[in-house]
């Protein structure tokens, strides 16, 4: 399974990024060989819209779930219109946040 | 001669002067702030016509529509989103440039005019009143 964990930064100690839109980093985890990769979010530089474009980069990633810590109007929107799992965690580094959430996973 | 007032800060007077302006000078009055206009309020026109002030925006036609990308791609204000389902299609965020439905290889996007706000003509004097009113939820007034 393919997680996607906005990040503040680019190795798995940094902390998850609160902000959907304009995240610094997207961390990917994949839960198969368990190791993380890192993509520079380049819609966070956008001058409106940066959640939608961030949304749409998401989707294109193919993740079965996103972790984030909260997610505007119209990135919820997209983010909804695809089977993407979102969930929501408050703080925490990248690795506890994938920790939790791989817990809660059959 | 044209005179435009404006100031980047709220409540220093930018109605005050262009409506004493356009008394003194006995000039045409045009009131361009869509957010809240208020020169009517001082130089009392008679408003004899109201039309709609529009902006096109892009409609997809979900048949044609191989949902591709392109358009969201060419999109720089980030008004389009393609999801496997569909093309949503954020309206408020369109500048109304149409690249999208020049883009679009299926020709799937018609643009249409949407209606965001009215726009006030009337005479105060021997002069023209002009006032644009931007609809309530339109985040757009400054383009």
């Amino acid at each position: 399974m393919k997680v996607v964990i906005t990040s503040t930064g680019k190795d798995f100690e940094a902390a998850m990024d609160t902000r959907f839109g304009r995240c610094a980093y997207f961390a990917i985890y994949d839960s198969n060989t368990k190791k993380y990769t890192f993509v520079e979010n380049t819609a966070g530089q956008s001058e409106q819209g940066a959640g939608i474009a961030a949304a749409q980069d998401v989707l294109k990633i193919g993740a079965d779930a996103l972790l984030t810590g909260r997610l505007g109007p119209k990135a919820k929107q997209v983010i909804e219109s695809s089977p993407l799992k979102t969930v929501f965690y408050e703080s925490g580094t990248i690795a506890e946040v994938v920790y939790e959430f791989m817990k809660t996973q059959p | 001669m044209k005179v435009a007032v404006l100031s980047g800060k709220g409540g220093t007077g930018k109605t005050t002067v262009a409506t004493n302006l356009a008394y003194i000078m006995n000039a045409h009055y045009l009131d361009c702030d869509v957010e809240e206009p208020n020169g009517h309020l001082f130089l009392k026109p008679i408003i004899e016509e109201c039309i709609d002030a529009t902006i096109l925006n892009p409609k997809i036609d979900d048949i044609k529509c191989t949902h591709c990308g392109q358009c969201s791609e060419a999109c720089q204000f980030n008004a389009l989103a393609v999801t496997q389902t569909g093309v949503i299609v954020f309206n408020e965020l369109c500048h109304g440039c149409g690249v999208c439905s020049l883009v679009c290889p299926q020709r799937a996007i018609k643009e249409y005019q949407r209606e965001i706000g009215k726009i006030n003509i009337g005479t105060f004097g021997n002069n023209t009143f002009l006032s644009g009113k931007m609809n309530i939820k339109e985040p757009m007034g400054g383009l």
